[in-house]
């Protein structure tokens, strides 16, 4: 269906048009108008009936890829804007009985069903139809086990968004969903998974936005046990995952993949031993569009009592991403997550690192995707960028994995060091590698940057409230100084402080949300820099294992 | 369609006074949307004189002629609704068809006046078929 002005002698017209399915256009009508422009436009769906009872006669249409010419070029209509919201919406008291919307039709969020409904799936509100930004959320949870999701999400742009989260259960229905039309400029919402109606449920989630949005998932368990991930992890047909565990000293795994193609995905997980030895393989085919399934490793026996890294790989060509939790059986023991890693890299860069720091030590778990060996040494500076030691170099096998821990360096490190470290190649392939921070009874996991970072950091969780403090970790991976703003800001997006602290090269700088927020304050704050920088933020509490880390969101 | 929808406004307007003068049955009007409004905002779509999308029906209606399901692109030549031109496809028991119809003075080139002046409507899968 097409709507075109082109000249009708003796001038411009309106022409309303039509192609049938080999191409071929036929103009049906012209209209009268010297109109050079549009006010409004509409892709609908549409019942008529006579009065006065409504038949609800069947309807079933399929509205695929609207688009505008300009410069003689289609281009498909544009994104969601917060304040010229697109959105589907249906007559009251019609949805979901009678008529509803199925968007996204295969992953495709400018492909939609719109007609006679009958499922909870057809949703009587979409906004944004056409999301400006789609975040993945692979580990949900809702009163599952005594564990609940908590997703932080930011409207990273300069006016109002309206952000859409749908969850999706491991089959891939649409479970549930929730709105909110106005999240402000640099505001934070802070959604309760159990807010949707879901309860003794775990699965996955999808955030559309009509602004770009980062997002932070904090997940709260029993005996505080808590363990964080930002919800804009790598992608990829193949994820690392250096570290995972099964009865290793009480330390487990449960690894959370969703896919985050169009299509289905088959999924296959590779154990292999610290050497690089094969150890045990699972798959999982037919992973719907934006569903998660989790593999425990507790449920796989032929792996023993295990310590290696694993490899998740789409066998098919449909992107992943991961996060994997590692948990102890330790009554209230504590929790970890990080990232199924994409890229790998020669120099890494790790912002805390820890030596017996108010009871903290860092291991840092490296794996080599390659078939040769790689060689490499960590280089542990100080806050102020002095290097305080460079350790010897590590071979890590083909396919294996091997770590650095603060531990085996006392005497070089002393007994109270804390500092960003680098991790550097010296020879062989490329590696990934993430960090466990670990204390009595608490633990903490983020991701190492494979690249020097950004000049512009989104950290969308940030809090001074109940138990709860946040730690911004910033490294400056350059060899120059870079200078830094930090700007809090609490969840209507309004300023509450910043911060314009000089990082020295190689070196970091700490801070921390009670310096800005009073007390009992939420929000999130924003990292702008000259030079590239990466950070982390760790969110700590007073109890248990009420510790929790998450990468920065590099924009 | 809105031109079903006026019509029915019109149609509810002189029901509304027949009740008040007959205090005859309650009439209720109704037409079902679902409604998919596209960003206008940008200078370069809201002055690109050229929009289309892809439509088409998975399968039939069920609705006895005159009355129909359809599914329709649409844009408001004017600030008002009364610049409102759409073009799309309808369906009922006997067939799917194409149809264009403006609140504007319309000039036919194809198919029968079904709104003279203001639109029309193809023969039974001239042009289109169920989907495709």
């Amino acid at each position: 269906m097409e709507l075109v002005r082109r000249y009708y002698a003796p001038d411009w017209k309106w022409v309303a048009r039509i192609y049938d399915t080999y191409g071929n256009g036929y103009d049906l009508a012209i209209i009268h108008s010297g109109s050079n422009r549009i006010y409004k436009a509409l892709c609908v769906t549409e019942e008529a009936y006579p009065d006065p009872a409504d038949p609800f006669w069947t309807a079933k249409f399929y509205h695929y890829h609207p688009q505008y010419k300009s410069g003689g070029t289609w281009y498909d209509w544009p994104a969601s804007s917060g304040t010229n919201v697109n959105k589907i919406t249906t007559t009251e008291g019609t949805c979901p009985a009678h008529y509803g919307a199925l968007p996204y039709l295969g992953g495709d969020p400018r492909y939609w069903y719109a007609g006679t409904a009958g499922s909870n799936q057809y949703w009587c509100q979409v906004n944004p139809l056409f999301p400006a930004s789609t975040t993945y959320l692979p580990d949900i949870k809702a009163n599952y086990g005594g564990w609940n999701s908590f997703i932080a999400i930011r409207n990273n742009g300069s006016q109002t968004a309206a952000v859409q989260v749908a969850f999706y259960d491991s089959n891939g229905n649409h479970v549930a969903d929730k709105v909110k039309e106005n999240l402000s400029a640099r505001g934070t919402w802070i959604l309760p998974a159990t807010d949707a109606g879901l309860n003794n449920w775990r699965g996955s989630a999808v955030v559309y936005a009509s602004e770009d949005v980062g997002v932070v998932v904090n997940n709260h368990g029993p005996n505080n046990t808590n363990y964080s991930y930002s919800a804009a992890g790598p992608q990829g047909t193949t994820l690392y995952l250096p570290s995972t565990h099964r009865n290793d000293w009480g330390w487990y795994s449960d690894i959370a993949v969703q896919n985050v193609g169009t299509t289905a995905a088959n999924v296959r997980l590779t154990f292999r031993n610290a050497g690089g030895t094969y150890k045990h393989q699972v798959t999982a085919n037919n992973v719907p569009p934006g569903a998660t399934r989790f593999f425990p490793t507790a449920s796989y026996g032929q792996l023993g009592s295990y310590y290696g890294p694993a490899v998740l790989e789409s066998t098919n060509g449909v992107p992943l991403t991961a996060v994997v939790r590692e948990w102890n059986t330790a009554s209230g023991g504590p929790d970890l997550a990080y990232h199924g890693l994409a890229s790998a890299a020669n120099r890494l860069y790790l912002p805390s690192q820890h030596k017996d720091s108010w009871g903290w030590t860092s291991w840092v778990h490296m794996q080599n995707p390659n078939s040769s060996s790689a060689t490499m040494r960590m280089r542990y500076y100080q806050t102020n960028g002095a290097l305080k030691y460079t350790t010897p170099t590590k071979t890590i096998p083909a396919h294996g994995s091997k770590y650095f821990w603060t531990g085996d360096y006392a005497s070089q490190l002393g007994s109270n060091y804390f500092g960003p470290a680098e991790l550097e190649r010296t020879s062989g392939g490329n590696v990934v590698a993430i960090c466990n921070e670990v204390n009595t009874g608490k633990a903490l996991s983020y991701s190492g940057f494979p690249t020097t970072g950004s000049s512009s950091l989104c950290l969308p969780a940030q809090g001074y409230v109940g138990d709860w403090n946040t730690w911004t970790f910033i490294q400056n991976p350059n060899g120059a100084s870079a200078n830094a703003t930090v700007t809090y800001r609490d969840t209507n997006g309004t300023w509450r402080g910043s911060s314009t602290p000089t990082i020295p090269g190689h070196g970091s700088a700490c801070l921390v949300a009670s310096d800005f927020f009073s007390y009992g304050t939420q929000g999130s704050a924003w990292v702008s820099a000259n030079r590239p920088v990466v950070t982390i933020v760790n969110q700590v509490g007073s109890a248990g294992d009420q510790t929790m880390s998450y990468n920065g969101l590099l924009r | 369609m809105k031109l079903v929808h006026r019509a029915k406004s019109l149609i509810r307007a002189l029901a509304i006074c027949t009740v008040l003068l007959t205090v005859a049955a309650p009439v209720l009007a109704g037409n079902d949307f679902i409604q998919g409004e596209l960003r206008v905002d940008r200078y370069e779509v809201y002055t690109a004189c050229d929009y289309q999308t892809l439509l088409y029906a998975g399968e039939g209606s069920n609705a006895p002629f005159p009355w129909f399901t359809c599914a329709w692109l649409s844009v408001h030549l004017t600030s008002e609704s009364e610049g409102f031109t759409q073009v799309g496809i309808l369906t009922d028991q006997t067939g799917v068809y194409w149809f264009a119809y403006s609140y504007l003075p319309v000039t036919i080139l194809r198919g029968w006046p079904k709104w003279p002046g203001h639109g029309c409507q193809g023969i039974p899968n001239d042009i289109v078929q169920l989907g495709r």
